[in-house]
């Protein structure tokens, strides 16, 4: 009850100063394990902002010095207390805007976002130095989205006088254009509704209520039956009221206008309702969704698979300025993923949009093929031809150069002596062989060095990828057996947010790590490029460090590895903040081209 | 259970209605989902005087999804393909309706003959024809109906008059001692109906398809 209470606080901080909830709400959490209780909690909040106030200053001195060294002298197993001052001090000063704002959105819980969305879907952040312009959004769920879409219908039905239902089936035929359709409707209202197929004005009020009761049996033409209920527009095309809900639910979900099965007269909602029960014609508008999010491009689909969420980007203008400064237009959706309004990828940070888009074409187009001939040619060790072996013995001659080698050995085929067939001197071991096997290796031919630099990059990603995945089942997993734990065992709330975190943290740095080796892929070799390669390296084995944390199964165990995990997950915070600042570096030496 | 007791009423119509050229019947009175149905050839067309089966299959949906219905009778029309029978036609695709019956499917299909869609073709090659030579094709297609569609079987079958191509074109490569079946499939393959005598390019290029 009491770690309730005490989350209901910290947002209420929250909601007061935005900026400073991460390190706020670290410094709780940290106060806590300290104590062991929440006893002194109260006082740790009441004194929160005075606290961060003063720190400001001290920030703004040290934004001098530089952002690698800094990460270099961070000694992660250290105290907590220094660690909290750490904490304090990288947290802010390094961690340029965007990313202390994604960070800040990845440390919120489910509840938090849920506040975020009601009170500020306006994530700009202002540090008093420079103002950033970053993109306003706001999720929505396709039910939202409905109800929105059935105001909109509302709103135009008051402008053009018409019912909702009638504006709907207009909308639909405009494709959700409603400067169109204002623009035909005032133009030629009369044809307007006759090419919709709208009953005209007068013929209204007999268009309701058409549910009728019938004592001599009626003929339903479509399945031949004698039916007692049937419906019909003013059209009087009469069915029975089953086959006109089966031909209504064939129709439903195809976004079009559906109309009488026989004339070019429309259904209204009204109508849909009255056939098929009360609340079916919200199917009509959910199947226009898609249209409807096609045609105003401000709204753009969360590509994670199976999300459904629409995040709603207001200022849509400033994408392409951000993408000049090769930031990346990054939003995110209530489920917590984090996506490029621009490309509508994931977050590929550090990668800029342009790499991102590069990267994604060329693995869809090459990976496969390169693979193949990597891995079942091998080239002629004179003219450097790549040479699919497709039966036969080992000795090979090839067709353009007439050289004869060894397919084992890639070695001249004369050298084999009697030994015909079979390659005996790689059995020998020779270190000689291996010198000349180096040597070609050396030597081989640029193309397919570079199609082996590639298919080297490119499997670092695809092995990350499939990592991310299992980290998140992974971690779904514990945090499972840590809700389990709290049931049983009386954990409060807030004591197991820390693995929601943790996870979080693992997720975003495998990304990162992930899109940094597309990034190196076009990377221009330059003396930056060892100490990129070398950052990646630290984060590559801080994610994995965590990472192995999650293997733990045993819930106890887990809340005793708490400030394993807290410690883990800020030194991977760290060297993830030390990835993407050192990528802004890249770009500005121009190691990295901006334009491909 | 809808199905069974529409589908024998609209059998029933059709038999009823003596006046119109169409047919339709079970192929075995146990199954209800296959059907053959014949239409004749509209006056003033090609396919005038010909008699035109076409398959019926019903799926389990009907009258709510549309029959499937392929032509049986081999047909020379931009919108029929002419190696598998299958129709091009809306209201047998997504402009189908439960109103429309298969007796109304028939006789769309008898009228896609009076008017066919070369724009929105089944056969591109012979939509080709239809749009760059309409009486050669009207030709072909009134062969074709001769030969498939109607009852005298004893006429012999011209190869190049099946597929539209010009005697005199295959006359001129047989003297130059290429075999009829060679010259007629490498015109074919070359979407050629006539080469005339004063293109040298064209017929250069038969000439190599038939080295080839």
């Amino acid at each position: 009850m009491k770690g309730l209470l005490k989350s209901t606080f910290t947002k209420k901080k929250k909601k007061q100063d935005n900026k400073y909830f991460d390190a706020s709400d670290r410094m709780d959490m940290l106060t806590m394990t300290e104590d062991g209780g929440w006893k002194d909690l109260g006082h740790g909040g009441h004194n929160e902002s005075s606290k961060i106030t003063s720190l400001e200053p001290q920030i703004e001195n040290q934004n001098e010095e530089s952002k690698i060294d800094k990460d270099e002298e961070l000694d992660v197993e250290g105290g907590s207390d220094f660690e909290f001052e750490s904490d304090v001090e990288f947290g802010d000063e390094e961690i340029d805007d965007e990313l202390f704002e994604e960070e800040y959105r990845n440390v919120s819980d489910n509840s938090e976002q849920v506040f975020v969305q009601q009170e500020s879907p306006i994530l700009k952040v202002d540090d008093g130095t420079k103002v950033k312009t970053s993109l306003l959004f706001k999720s929505h769920t396709t039910k939202d989205l409905v109800k929105q879409m059935s105001q909109q219908c509302r709103n135009l039905g008051d402008i053009l006088q018409l019912d909702e239902g009638d504006v709907i089936n207009l909308l639909q035929y405009y494709s959700w254009n409603s400067d169109r359709l204002i623009e035909a409707y005032v133009d030629n209202p009369q044809a307007v509704k006759k090419k919709v197929g709208l009953a005209s004005s007068t013929k209204v009020c007999q268009h309701k209520n058409k549910k009728t009761y019938k004592n001599n049996s009626f003929e339903c033409f479509l399945c031949c039956e004698n039916r007692k209920y049937t419906y019909s527009l003013s059209c009087k095309h009469e069915y029975c009221i089953d086959c006109y809900k089966r031909y209504i639910d064939d129709r439903l979900n195809t976004g079009k206008v559906i109309t009488c099965p026989e004339c070019d007269l429309s259904l209204t909602t009204q109508d849909i309702d009255a056939i098929s029960g009360e609340g079916e014609s919200i199917k009509l508008l959910e199947s226009s969704i898609k249209e409807y999010v096609e045609r105003h491009i401000m709204y753009k689909w969360c590509p994670s698979p199976d999300c459904g969420i629409i995040v709603e980007v207001s200022n849509l203008a400033d994408i392409p300025h951000l993408l000049e400064k090769n930031e990346i237009p990054i939003v995110l959706c209530d489920h917590g993923h984090q996506f490029c309004a621009s490309c509508l990828y994931e977050n590929h940070s550090p990668a800029t949009c342009a790499v991102a888009k590069k990267w994604v074409d060329k693995c869809k187009d090459d990976s496969e093929t390169i693979k193949w001939i990597l891995t079942n040619t091998q080239q002629c060790p004179k003219c450097r031809t790549s040479i699919e072996k497709n039966g036969g013995c080992n000795h090979m001659t090839c067709k353009k150069c007439r050289q004869e080698f060894c397919w084992i050995c890639l070695g001249e085929w004369y050298r084999h002596g009697t030994s015909f067939y079979n390659c005996s001197r790689y059995e020998e071991k020779d270190k000689n062989v291996k010198q000349v096997g180096k040597k070609k290796k050396i030597d081989a031919d640029e193309t397919r060095e570079s199609l082996k630099r590639y298919l080297h990059y490119y499997n670092l990603f695809s092995v990350h990828e499939v990592s991310t995945k299992l980290d998140a089942k992974r971690c779904a997993q514990v945090e499972e057996h840590v809700r389990l734990l709290q049931e049983t065992s009386g954990i409060s709330w807030i004591e197991a947010q820390f693995l929601v975190e943790s996870a979080n943290t693992l997720l975003n740095a495998r990304r990162v790590l992930k899109w940094s080796y597309a990034l190196i892929y076009y990377c221009n070799i330059t003396r930056y490029l060892d100490i990129y390669e070398s950052i990646q390296d630290d984060l590559a084995t801080a994610v994995e460090g965590l990472s192995k944390l999650f293997e733990i199964e045993d819930p106890e165990e887990i809340v005793r590895a708490k400030l394993d995990f807290l410690n883990k997950s800020r030194f991977l915070a760290d060297r993830q903040n030390a990835m993407l600042s050192c990528t802004k570096d890249l770009i500005e030496t121009g190691t990295l081209p901006t334009k491909l | 259970m809808s199905r069974i007791k529409r589908i024998l009423k609209e059998l029933d119509d059709v038999q009823k209605d003596t006046q119109a050229s169409i047919t339709l019947k079970l192929i075995s009175e146990d199954d209800l989902s296959h059907l053959t149905g014949t239409f004749i050839g509209p006056p003033d067309t090609p396919y005038e005087g010909g008699k035109f089966v076409v398959d019926i299959k019903i799926p389990n949906e009907y009258p709510f999804k549309p029959p499937i219905m392929k032509f049986d009778t081999k047909v020379y029309h931009p919108n029929i393909s002419s190696v598998t029978g299958a129709i091009c036609l809306d209201i047998l695709k997504d402009a189908w309706t439960p109103i429309l019956t298969l007796k109304s499917s028939l006789i769309s299909l008898q009228s896609l003959f009076q008017s066919p869609e070369p724009s929105d073709p089944q056969d591109a090659e012979v939509a080709k024809h239809y749009l760059s030579d309409i009486e050669g094709f009207n030709k072909t297609a009134k062969y074709w109906t001769q030969i498939y569609a109607s009852n005298n079987n004893d006429k012999e079958l011209n190869d190049a008059e099946l597929y539209g191509i010009d005697e005199d074109t295959v006359k001129n490569f047989e003297s130059m001692g290429f075999s009829r079946d060679k010259i007629i499939e490498a015109l074919r393959r070359l979407g050629l109906k006539k080469v005339e005598s004063g293109e040298p390019r064209t017929e250069n290029k038969v000439i190599e398809e038939l080295l080839k």
